[in-house]
């Protein structure tokens, strides 16, 4: 399991385990942010790969 | 950051959405944030006007919590402003730099809000008196929070609505997406663990959210830099 995978997954867990609502809110907003962090992350990786061969800038 | 929030509403023991509001406070630090209901300390003689401007005085973000009634707020919110803003603009010269933030339910879907749908305009037309003060005061007008037909929201557009209006309440705006999982992170820290929620795992939570966080930063830099040097 990736480790985005692990967070997001673990967060969604600890909501579900979680007594109160706002503490359950928190974790799972957060478990939707990290997701969306992974997905930054990848694009980002991705571009930087692009941008750093791009064959007309050297 | 201290936030005062004006609540203008008739009936707020009566209002699911102000109920929900009211239980969404932060919890932690919460001597940061001021409810204050309106129409709950009006007495026969109106407000106290040095203890509401003193209140305003103390605050940097004030919100201006409300329903839309008629394309406006509840009558007492006007009724406010007018028994504390009287006479020259200049004498609330203290108040500049002010933030001002209208959190406001509508019972429309918001896409009736746009030209040639049912209600034919947009918030930001709608909502421009509000805007127009700040403005005369030297307040900061931030995007309203605008809560879209609280009644048929599910269980997972509230808990989002939750953290949307702490957020609105205490986070600095605008706020990149880096600065909003940094807020998150400092929130996490104040969960309540018991047997199943152990501190250890919510500890290794922090502790990759924070790495995460990092690397994406990181990326961002590097990027921001070799897209300068690029040339056209």
């Amino acid at each position: 399991m990736a480790t985005d995978d692990w967070l997001t997954t673990t967060l969604t867990k600890l909501a579900q385990q979680s007594t109160t609502y706002q503490d359950r809110a928190l974790l799972i907003q957060t478990a939707k942010y990290a997701a969306a962090l992974a997905q930054r992350i990848e694009q980002n990786e991705g571009e930087l790969d692009g941008r750093i061969w791009n064959h007309e800038q050297w | 950051m201290q936030t005062l929030i004006i609540v203008a509403h008739p009936e707020v023991d009566n209002s699911p959405t102000q109920q929900f509001l009211q239980a969404s406070l932060p919890v932690t630090n919460n001597d940061a944030v001021t409810w204050h209901d309106l129409n709950a300390i009006f007495t026969e003689t109106g407000w106290q006007r040095e203890t509401e401007l003193a209140l305003l005085k103390k605050a940097e973000r004030i919100i201006w919590q409300f329903p839309l009634y008629w394309y406006s707020a509840p009558a007492i919110l006007k009724q406010w402003q007018d028994a504390i803003f009287t006479g020259e603009v200049s004498q609330y010269e203290f108040l500049a730099g002010k933030e001002l933030g209208l959190v406001v339910s509508v019972g429309e879907r918001l896409t009736s809000y746009q030209a040639g749908a049912r209600e034919q305009f947009t918030l930001s037309e709608i909502l421009r008196p509000y805007q127009a003060f700040a403005q005369k005061l030297d307040w900061r007008y931030l995007p309203p929070l605008v809560i879209e037909q609280f009644g048929y929201l599910t269980e997972p557009a509230k808990q989002q609505l939750l953290i949307d209006y702490q957020q609105f309440l205490t986070l600095a705006q605008p706020a990149t997406f880096a600065q909003k999982g940094q807020w998150l992170l400092a929130q996490l820290q104040q969960v309540t663990t018991n047997a199943k929620l152990t501190q250890e795992t919510l500890t290794l939570v922090q502790e990759q959210l924070m790495t995460q966080l990092a690397d994406y930063q990181e990326l961002q830099s590097q990027l921001q830099e070799i897209r300068r040097g690029e040339h056209d």
